[in-house]
C-alpha cells in the first residue's frame, strides 16, 4: 500500500484534488507530515535543533507543527560577507544547515562568483534558486531534481484546472516579463511551453538578456558597500548608468513585444507575465490602434504575484483584459511563494485554493499560535506545510497577512482557500512608525 | 486599519490640546500601531492648529528667564505622586505602548529633571553664543561702523514625537518654549496621551501663560495625506523636527521645499568598545560586564543609545568568560529595563539558531526575552540585535573596530576611559557622534550636542537688520550678494 505521502502527492493531477473536505484529508496529512519529519530530522540540522529544543518527536495534530515551521527569513540567514568574500565552502555548509543538502566531498576552491557556485551545485543535483529582490538580502532556496519534477507539473495542472485550457499544444506562447536564469523558473516555463505551446515553435520571449543570479547579487553587494562607505563615487555612478541602460533596454524590448503581439493577434495565445510587465504592453498595443476586438476570444494568461511597489492606475486589470480580449475564466492567477513548491490557483470566485498535499496553517500575527478557520473566515499570518517538498523542510511561515476559510468556497469546491486580499506585514508597518533607533540601511539612497 | 477582533476592547480617549485649550471628543477612532489598541480623538480642526503669520508669536515679548521659571514650575508639578494627569497616562500607555509600565513610570519620574534651571540654562548657553538674541535685538558693529542687528526670532514648528520614548515630549516642549516657538506636537500612535498630560499640567499652573498659548498637541495617522499635504507648507510652518527615522520621515520628506526645513534626529545604533585591560581581574570583568549590560538594556534596547554590538580585545577563552557574565547581567531588572523583555522576533531567532548550528556563533542566554549574548566569528552579525541582545565581536584591537562605525553610530561606550581620547578622532571621522565611559550611555553632561548637532540654533529664524553707513561693505561681504 502506498504511504500517506505518496497518496497525497499522487493527487497532483487528480480531477477532485480541489474538492476534498479538510477534516477528511487531515489525518492523511498528519501521517505524511510524520513521514517527512522522520526522514528529514536527521538531514536538516536546523530542524533537528528545533525538534530537540521543543521535545517534539511526533506530530499528532496540526498545532504540533507550529514550533517546527521555519520563518521565510531562514533562507536568508547566510552571512552576506561570505558572498562578497567568495566563501563558497561556508555557503555550502550553510545550505546544509537549512536544507537536505550534504556537502560531502564537495570543494568549491576554484569557484569564482555566485553563478559558478550555483552551477557547480547543480552538477551535484542541487538547484539553488535565488530571489530577485534588489533591495534586501536575497533568499537562497535549495531544491532537488524531485522538486523540479513536481513543481512545474503542478503548475501545468493547476493552470488547466483554473482556466479549463487543455494541454493541447495549440497556442503561441508569449513570455512577456524579464527572464531569469534560475533553473527552477526555467523548468516551470519549459513545462508550460511543452504543455500548451505550439509544437516545433520557438516561443516568444521579451528580448532582454536574462537576469542572472550573479548580476542580482552584484547589485546587492554594491548596496552593501555603499552602506559601509567603501564604494567610491565612480562605482556609484557606474551603477546608476547600468540601471538607466537597463531601463532603456527594457523600453526597446517592450516595443518589440508589442509588435509581436499585434502580429500574432489572429492566433490562439498564451501570455505569461506579471501585471506590471503587461500594462505597458497593453498601452503600446492600444497606441497602435488595436484592442480586444482584434485578439482572439480564447486568449489565456498566466500571471501571479502582486504589483511589487509599482504604480499602476486603479483600472490596470480591466485595461489589460480589454486590450487582449482576456476573459476572467482564462486567466490563471496564482498565489504562492518561493519557499513552497506548489501554486494555489485562483478560482472563479476569486479565491486561491490550497492543494491537499499542502497543509494550510493559519497563525496569529506573531506566527506563534494556530488559529481555527473551520467555522468562519479569519485574518491570519499565512503558514504552510508543503508535503511535496523534497530538498527542504516543507513547513514555512510567510510574511503575508491573508484571509483564510476552511469552509467550502462559493465556486463550489472544497478545501481551504485564501482570499484575494493579500498584504505583506512589512508593508503594513508604513506610515506611522517613528523611532530613534535604526541602522545605516536607512541611509542608503539610489541602489534600493 | 480594520480588525476582526474589535469586540470587547476598551476604547481609550485621547483629547487634543490646542493653543492652551483642552479639546475633547471621540469622533475619530484610531488603532495604535504597536499593540493594536483602539483610541478615539476629537475631529481635527486644521484651522485651529495653524497660527496665521499675521499674528505675532505669543512668547515674543516674554523674557527667557520668565519662560525658564515657568518650565521649572512645570517640572515640579509633573511629580508623579501629585499629578493625576500623569498617573492616568500610566494606565493609558499600558494599552498602547510596548514599554513595561514600570519603565514608563521611571521615565515619568526622571524626565522632569530636564526642567531644572541648571539644565535649561545650559541648553541655552550651549546653543546660542549670545542668548540675548532670544530676548531681543542684539547689535554688532563692523570696522566701518556699520551696525548689524540680530534676533533669534521664534519659529513655527511641528515636532514629530518618537513612539519609543514616552517622556521625550518633555524635552521637546522645553526646546519649543526656550526658542519661543509656536509649537505643534504630532503625537505617535503608541503614545497619544503624555504630551497632552504635560500641557494640561502647565495649563493648571497658569492657563493664560504665553508658553501654554503657544503649544498644541494633536494626533493624526502618520502619512495621512489629507492632513500632511495641507499643513506641511512654508506658509504655515518653518521647521519640522523629527525625533527618529522610519516611514514617518519618508512621508515628511515629500513635503520639504524652499522655506520649510526638516531637522531630523536620524535613526541610530550604539555600540560598546572594551579593551584587553578588562581582564586584569575578575572584579573588572564583573564591573565592565555590568556596565555593558546597563548600556545594552536601556528601554529594553528600543532606544538609539542602547548598545547592540560589543567589540572586545582579548583571548577567546577570556572573552567567552566575559560573555557568560554579560548574559547573566542582561537578565537583571533595572529602572529602564525589564528582567524579561518581549521575546526575540522569530527571524532573529532563526538567524541565531542557524549560526549556532553551523558553529559560527556561540550563544549565552535564552530566546525568551531575558537577554542573549551572541559571540560571532570575526565580524558583526548581519541582523540588528534587539530585545536585550548583545553581539560580541572579538577584535585584535579597538582601532580595528572603527571600521564598523558609521554615520548611523550614535553613542560609543569605551573601557578603559583613557582609550576614549585615543579613539575619538577616528570615531568622529567614521561618522560616530558621541563617546562616553561604558555604562553611562544614558547619562549626559548638560549642554551637550545631540546627534552631533546643536539643534536649537537651527530651530530659530535668524532675522537680520542691517544699518549700512559705508557702502564699501556691500562688495566685501558674502559672495551670495553678487551672484
Amino acid at each position: 500500500m502506498a504511504s500517506a505521502l505518496d497518496h497525497l502527492t499522487g493527487l497532483r493531477d487528480a480531477d477532485d484534488r480541489y474538492d476534498m473536505p479538510p477534516a477528511e484529508i487531515m489525518p492523511l496529512q498528519i501521517e505524511a507530515a510524520n513521514e517527512r519529519l522522520e526522514t528529514r530530522i536527521g538531514r536538516i540540522p536546523l530542524l533537528k535543533n528545533r525538534a530537540e529544543a521543543d521535545g517534539i518527536t511526533k506530530i499528532s495534530k496540526p498545532a504540533d507543527l507550529v514550533p517546527l515551521l521555519f520563518a521565510h527569513n531562514t533562507y536568508k540567514t547566510y552571512s552576506e560577507p561570505w558572498l562578497i568574500d567568495g566563501k563558497w565552502d561556508r555557503m555550502a555548509r550553510w545550505l546544509q544547515t537549512v536544507s537536505t543538502y550534504e556537502v560531502g566531498d564537495s570543494r568549491f576552491a576554484d569557484v569564482e562568483g555566485l553563478d559558478e557556485w550555483i552551477t557547480s551545485l547543480e552538477r551535484e543535483g542541487r538547484y539553488v534558486a535565488c530571489s530577485s529582490g534588489t533591495t534586501g538580502k536575497p533568499a537562497m532556496l535549495g531544491a532537488t531534481e524531485a522538486d523540479l519534477e513536481f513543481g512545474p507539473k503542478a503548475n501545468v495542472s493547476s493552470f488547466s484546472w483554473a482556466t479549463g485550457v487543455k494541454p493541447a499544444n495549440d497556442r503561441h506562447f508569449f513570455g512577456l516579463g524579464p527572464r531569469t536564469n534560475v533553473t527552477r523558473n526555467e523548468r516551470i516555463r519549459q513545462a508550460m511551453v511543452d504543455a500548451f505551446g505550439l509544437e516545433g515553435e520557438v516561443p516568444y520571449q521579451l528580448p532582454i538578456p536574462p537576469i542572472t543570479v550573479g548580476s542580482t547579487m552584484a547589485m546587492i553587494m554594491l548596496r552593501r558597500r555603499i552602506a559601509d562607505g567603501t564604494a567610491r563615487p565612480g562605482e556609484v555612478a557606474e551603477f546608476e548608468r547600468v540601471s538607466s541602460e537597463r531601463q532603456a533596454n527594457l523600453d526597446a524590448a517592450q516595443s518589440d513585444a508589442v509588435n509581436a503581439l499585434v502580429k500574432a493577434r489572429d492566433h490562439k495565445l498564451l501570455l505569461s507575465g506579471f501585471f506590471p510587465s503587461l500594462y505597458p504592453l497593453a498601452v503600446g498595443v492600444r497606441e497602435q490602434g488595436y484592442s480586444g476586438k482584434d485578439f482572439q476570444p480564447d486568449t489565456a494568461l498566466l500571471t501571479g504575484g502582486g504589483l511589487k511597489g509599482t504604480d499602476l492606475p486603479p483600472d490596470y486589470r480591466e485595461f489589460i483584459f480589454d486590450t487582449f480580449n482576456l476573459a476572467d475564466e482564462r486567466v490563471f492567477q496564482m498565489y504562492s511563494m518561493q519557499e513552497l513548491n506548489t501554486p494555489f490557483p485562483r478560482c472563479r470566485a476569486g479565491r486561491y485554493h490550497v492543494a491537499p498535499w499542502v497543509m494550510m496553517l493559519p497563525l496569529d500575527a506573531p506566527g506563534e499560535q494556530l488559529l481555527d478557520a473551520t467555522e468562519r473566515e479569519i485574518e491570519a499570518r499565512a503558514a504552510f506545510f508543503d508535503l511535496s517538498l523534497d530538498g527542504r523542510w516543507g513547513g514555512v511561515i510567510s510574511g503575508d497577512r491573508v484571509t483564510v476559510d476552511f469552509r467550502a468556497c462559493h465556486c463550489g469546491h472544497q478545501g481551504p482557500t485564501v482570499g484575494p486580499e493579500i498584504v505583506r506585514y512589512a508593508d503594513l508597518e508604513g506610515g506611522d512608525k517613528i523611532t530613534c533607533a535604526g541602522t545605516i540601511d536607512a541611509y542608503v539612497r539610489g541602489a534600493a | 486599519m480594520s480588525s476582526t477582533m474589535d469586540t470587547d476592547v476598551r476604547v481609550l480617549r485621547a483629547p487634543f490640546f490646542v493653543r492652551g485649550e483642552l479639546v475633547e471628543g471621540d469622533a475619530v477612532r484610531h488603532t495604535s500601531r504597536d499593540l493594536g489598541a483602539d483610541f478615539t480623538t476629537p475631529t481635527l480642526d486644521l484651522d485651529s492648529v495653524v497660527t496665521p503669520r499675521s499674528e505675532l508669536p505669543p512668547l515674543l515679548g516674554v523674557k527667557l528667564s520668565e519662560i525658564i521659571e515657568f518650565l521649572v514650575q512645570t517640572g515640579d508639578a509633573l511629580s508623579l505622586e501629585r499629578n493625576p494627569y500623569m498617573q492616568e497616562c500610566l494606565d493609558l500607555l499600558a494599552a498602547t505602548n510596548p514599554l513595561p509600565r514600570r519603565v514608563v513610570e521611571n521615565l515619568y519620574r526622571t524626565a522632569p529633571q530636564l526642567l531644572t534651571r541648571e539644565s535649561l540654562e545650559s541648553m541655552v548657553t550651549a546653543n546660542f553664543a549670545d542668548p540675548e538674541a532670544l530676548d531681543g535685538w542684539v547689535t554688532r558693529v563692523d570696522k566701518l561702523g556699520n551696525r548689524g542687528h540680530l534676533r533669534a526670532f521664534p519659529p513655527r514648528m511641528v515636532h514629530m514625537l518618537a513612539g519609543n520614548a514616552p517622556a521625550g515630549c518633555i524635552a521637546s516642549i522645553a526646546q519649543g518654549a526656550v526658542v519661543k516657538a509656536i509649537n505643534l506636537f504630532k503625537m505617535p500612535s503608541s503614545d497619544p496621551f503624555t504630551t497632552v498630560a504635560v500641557l494640561r499640567t502647565m495649563a493648571d499652573i497658569d492657563p493664560s501663560h504665553p508658553v501654554v498659548k503657544s503649544m498644541s498637541a494633536i494626533y493624526w495617522t502618520g502619512g495621512d495625506e489629507a492632513v500632511e499635504r495641507t499643513i506641511y507648507r512654508p506658509q504655515f510652518f518653518d521647521r519640522i523636527v523629527a525625533w527618529g527615522g522610519g516611514p514617518a520621515i519618508m512621508n515628511v520628506i515629500k513635503y520639504l521645499g524652499p522655506g520649510i526645513q526638516l531637522i531630523s534626529f536620524d535613526p541610530k545604533s550604539s555600540i560598546s568598545m572594551v579593551g584587553r585591560e578588562v581582564f586584569e581581574s575578575d572584579e573588572t570583568v564583573a564591573d565592565v560586564a555590568e556596565r555593558v549590560a546597563a548600556d545594552t538594556t536601556i528601554f529594553n534596547q528600543e532606544a538609539c543609545l542602547a548598545s547592540r554590538f560589543l567589540f572586545i580585545e582579548g583571548e577567546r577563552d577570556d572573552v567567552e568568560r566575559f560573555c557568560a557574565v554579560l548574559a547573566e547581567r542582561l537578565a537583571v531588572d533595572r529602572p529602564f529595563a525589564s528582567a524579561v523583555a518581549p521575546s526575540l522576533p522569530s527571524d532573529t531567532r532563526d538567524e541565531i539558531e542557524v549560526m549556532a548550528a553551523m558553529g559560527d556563533a556561540k550563544v549565552w542566554g535564552t530566546f525568551d526575552g531575558r537577554g542573549m549574548v551572541v559571540l560571532s566569528e570575526d565580524r558583526p552579525v548581519d541582523f540588528h540585535p534587539t530585545n536585550k541582545t548583545s553581539n560580541v565581536v572579538l577584535v585584535s584591537s579597538l582601532e580595528d573596530a572603527v571600521r564598523y562605525v558609521n554615520v548611523a553610530t550614535q553613542t560609543i561606550g569605551v573601557y578603559p576611559w583613557h582609550r576614549k581620547a585615543e579613539l575619538r578622532d577616528r570615531l568622529a571621522s567614521a561618522g560616530g557622534q558621541r563617546v562616553c565611559r561604558v555604562g553611562t550611555a544614558n547619562m549626559h553632561v548638560p549642554g551637550g550636542p545631540h546627534d552631533a548637532m546643536y539643534a536649537l540654533q537651527r530651530f530659530v529664524h535668524w532675522m537680520g537688520d542691517d544699518d549700512i553707513e559705508s557702502e564699501a561693505t556691500l562688495v566685501s561681504g558674502d559672495s551670495h550678494w553678487t551672484t
